[in-house]
């Protein structure tokens, strides 16, 4: 596993820093904890071009510090986290859908800013995108960049964020107890420590991975806010909260395969109350309730024509709007992938929906249709058939799926090779032959689960490796094309061409290609963040 | 000597309990109100002469009890002009129930000789008391109307002990269709569902029906048994959904059949829209060599891949196909 993944975090950050950053990378991946001399003499670099890595490491939230002291001397150790490398992989998702999930129609470009640079501020950033203070765009802007603190979409960070989570919390549990005794802690005063300190944490958990209060006294923030305005510091450092993004994305399949499944209307109707429920956090388990009245005074009107047209009433029934949504309601909750629960019958009904467990649904169909394009329709039989009878033997299977023994068998061991399905042995005699033992088959999804998550990062290795391949192999063409690019824009002359029609057309065949890479890497992306429950 | 009243009343009394074996304190309580003041020794007496005419079995448990359990007046007619020995291959046979019993056996239980054991079978599968079934190459015996436990031996969906592969897509077709176009309203929108609560969806003894008056099967009669395999097969393609109206039944309301009383059994077909997945598409989630060969800088590697660049032009071609199917038309200067 972690070869696979160390291998795509060093091809994301070649991708997006460069050839030399990715040696820095790759040393701290393989061997943990180093430090800058250490790091230096290990690639043969100079302190400062390795400082300057680190620099911009650290400046995009891939490499945290940690302070140790060791005699006289402190020491400063740098690790890299890999769960930040790959939420790399999420940016353009997280870019394309800024607009619609801000609802602000300059959240696309700030959402960009903020991830080019890992770090803003509001300041820096209106001075390099040259935007004048006394144009109104200024205003768009500022009122955008509220809106996104407002609704958590990005958040406050400072010098002591870049600081490595666990040395943050063995500091905070040493002043702990320390607080309680000078001499070696037993062990139930570390029990007691670590529960307290729990206890403390603010539940506001950042994309950092520590959990922390926001400490607004040093952030020099002002605490008294007018009803509609959101004040902020120009010169404080923001970055981007991830899981409010993925959480979003989550929302976003979930109504898509709700439309898939049922139809448009039922896939309109999950979406506003996913928009209702506005969950911050990818680990929340369960929605809010929801009011049957809420639901319907956020559907608006103009979708009863569309709602009525695909529903088919009772015969010779009209039914209000209440009814004909609470069907549909009905119908979402009947669905046997979990969509929507109803918890009582209080004011018309209060629903809500299971996060986990539609995660669960979704993972389980994109699950069986990867079996049965790589299986077949036998393969997604017996798969089924050991997924709901639990272990089975081979004749019995036999019996479920109406195959041949030789066919069963077949898909077995290239199931079995694939790794989604195990065998237990049960002997029916003491030596345990062969012969006299009872060979049952069984499939457990969450194992299946991890192995599809391993195949998903080493297929997005490949094709990052095929992707600067194709690249490397047409260097000289691109850099003939901006060659000539940059000679058109400085004479101001369109007509001047360096690249003969071949070269432009395998210019062209080239630009094919890394679209359709892209293509294939962004659906893989989606498909890794419903696995990992987009945490 | 000719059965009495009294004998027929408890030997109808056995027969209402279905095909359960009854215990004979059970049968005494149950006749208190058709035979009140029936002692216990008068019962004994009615059931060893039932026994004698062939209509009730009889069986003993080791705690010492004794079970009965009730034949048909027909089937106990037929008896009645078997002799000994072929009365004592009729009780094995009949003991063996949905398993069935093999020649070979019944002779060495018997020991009877082989002659007379073949005539008896012969002699009494003519009188359709007893069967014949042949799951790979091996004849078993049983009774007439009797279903064979070991699926293997359903007529209609195995052929020689092995399943009939043709039958059975043909079978899984036609109620797959039949389903389908039972499962979304016609005459809405495409994407129109119906109410929930609705109850017209097909059940299987309509889909039983189709097959029946479809023809598709000459010669084998065509069973619910069958049919609810396929059915089952369907569902475990995620083609089609098992549905219940009014109360979930649960183990004690559902039948042999897994029918339940109180709740209808109705199937729904999917929409044909699957959920995709994005790791087979690229070459790598076909791959035979992706598990175990297929390394960075190996000998099979992503960068000397034969497969990229195959799945690549592909991608090339069909891009440049639907631009050339974009430029014709209006905006161009083809008129």
């Amino acid at each position: 596993m972690s070869v696979t993944l160390n291998r795509l975090c060093c091809y994301i950050i070649r991708d997006d820093f460069g050839p030399i950053v990715e040696q820095v990378a790759k040393i701290l991946l393989q061997k943990g904890r180093l430090t800058l001399p250490v790091i230096a003499k290990l690639l043969k670099f100079t302190l400062t071009k390795t400082r300057e890595c680190l620099f911009i490491l650290i400046q995009h939230n891939l490499v945290y510090w940690a302070d140790s002291r060791e005699s006289q001397r402190i020491g400063i150790y740098y690790s890299i986290e890999r769960d930040e490398i790959l939420a790399r992989l999420n940016f353009g998702i997280y870019i394309k859908n800024a607009a619609d999930w801000v609802e602000s129609r300059l959240a696309g470009d700030l959402v960009k800013h903020i991830l080019l640079n890992g770090k803003v501020t509001f300041a820096g950033m209106v001075e390099e995108l040259k935007i004048s203070k006394k144009s109104s765009k200024y205003k768009d802007v500022k009122e955008s960049f509220s809106k996104m603190i407002e609704k958590k979409n990005i958040f406050a960070v400072d010098f002591t964020d870049s600081k490595s989570a666990r040395d943050k919390a063995t500091e905070a549990e040493q002043r702990e107890l320390a607080k309680v005794t000078n001499f070696i802690p037993t062990k139930k005063q570390m029990a007691e420590a670590k529960a307290k300190l729990a206890a403390n944490l603010d539940m506001d958990d950042n994309a950092t991975g520590s959990k922390r209060k926001l400490n607004l006294e040093n952030l020099d923030r002002p605490t008294k806010q007018h009803k509609g305005e959101m004040t902020f510091d120009e010169n404080q450092y923001f970055r981007l909260n991830y899981e409010k993004f993925n959480v979003k994305e989550r929302h976003k399949r979930f109504a898509k395969f709700v439309r898939d499944r049922i139809n448009r209307s039922a896939g309109a109707i999950i979406k506003y109350i996913l928009d209702i429920a506005d969950c911050d956090k990818a680990s929340e388990i369960e929605s809010c309730s929801i009011s049957l009245h809420r639901i319907l005074k956020n559907i608006p009107e103009i979708k009863d024509e569309m709602f009525a047209q695909q529903m088919k009433t009772e015969k010779g029934k009209t039914v209000s709007r209440e009814s004909l949504i609470k069907q549909y309601l009905d119908c979402l909750i009947e669905d046997d992938a979990n969509i929507l629960c109803k918890k009582d019958e209080n004011m018309g009904g209060m629903f809500f929906i299971n996060y986990n467990a539609f995660c669960e649904s979704l993972k389980q169909q994109v699950f069986e249709n990867i079996i049965f394009e790589k299986y077949g329709i036998k393969g997604q039989r017996i798969l089924k058939v050991l997924h709901t009878k639990q272990k089975l033997d081979e004749k019995a299977i036999t019996a479920f799926t109406l195959m041949s023994v030789t066919d069963v068998r077949q898909k077995l061991v290239e199931l079995f090779n694939g790794g989604f399905v195990q065998v237990q042995e049960v002997p029916r005699s003491g030596d345990r032959a062969p012969s006299r033992t009872f060979f049952f088959w069984y499939v457990d999804y969450n194992k299946c689960y991890e192995a599809i998550l391993q195949n998903y990062y080493r297929t997005l290795a490949n094709i990052h490796q095929v992707r600067f391949e194709q690249e490397s192999g047409a260097a000289r063409l691109l850099d003939k094309k901006e060659k000539e690019d940059a000679l058109k824009q400085l004479n101001n002359n369109t007509f001047i061409q360096l690249l003969t029609e071949s070269e432009t057309k395998a210019l062209n065949d080239l630009e094919f290609i890394l679209t359709q890479l892209d293509t294939a890497q962004l659906r893989i992306v989606q498909d890794i963040m419903l696995f990992k429950n987009y945490k | 000597m000719e059965v009495t009243e009294e004998e027929l009343t408890v030997h109808k009394i056995i027969l209402e309990q279905g095909p359960i074996f009854v215990d004979e304190i059970k049968i005494h309580e149950l006749i208190e109100y058709a035979l009140p003041d029936t002692s216990w020794e008068q019962l004994q007496i009615i059931l060893e002469s039932l026994h004698s005419f062939g209509l009730v079995r009889k069986r003993q448990t080791h705690d010492e009890r004794v079970l009965y359990q009730a034949r048909t007046k027909e089937i106990a007619k037929k008896l009645q002009n078997l002799d000994e020995k072929e009365f004592e291959i009729y009780e094995l046979i009949e003991n063996s129930e949905r398993k069935g019993i093999a020649k070979s056996e019944i002779q060495k239980l018997t020991k009877i000789v082989q002659s007379i054991v073949e005539s008896s079978l012969k002699s009494m599968q003519d009188q359709q008391l007893v069967k014949e079934v042949k799951p790979k190459n091996k004849k078993l015996y049983m009774l007439f109307d009797i279903k064979p436990a070991d699926e293997s031996l359903s007529r209609l969906l195995y052929n020689n002990g092995e399943v009939d592969i043709l039958v059975v897509e043909a079978l899984k077709t036609l109620c797959y269709n039949f389903i389908y176009h039972r499962s979304f309203p016609k005459d809405m929108d495409e994407d129109a569902v119906y109410y929930p609560g609705y109850t017209g969806y097909p059940t299987l003894p309509k889909i039983l029906q189709c097959v029946i008056e479809s023809k598709l099967i000459a010669e084998v009669e065509v069973e619910d048994a069958d049919i609810r395999q396929i059915l089952d097969v369907l569902i475990y393609e995620g083609k089609i959904i098992r549905i219940f109206s009014g109360a979930i039944p649960d183990s004690d309301t559902m039948d042999i059949m897994g029918t339940s009383h109180g709740s209808q059994e109705m199937y729904v077909a999917r929409k044909q829209r699957a959920v995709g997945n994005a790791w087979t598409p690229p070459p790598c989630g076909r791959c035979p060599y992706f598990k175990d060969e297929c390394t960075e800088d190996g000998e099979i590697s992503p960068s000397n891949c034969v497969f990229y660049p195959q799945w690549l032009n592909r991608g090339i071609s069909i891009a440049q196909e639907t631009n050339r199917s974009k430029g014709k038309g209006k905006n161009t200067m083809d008129w």
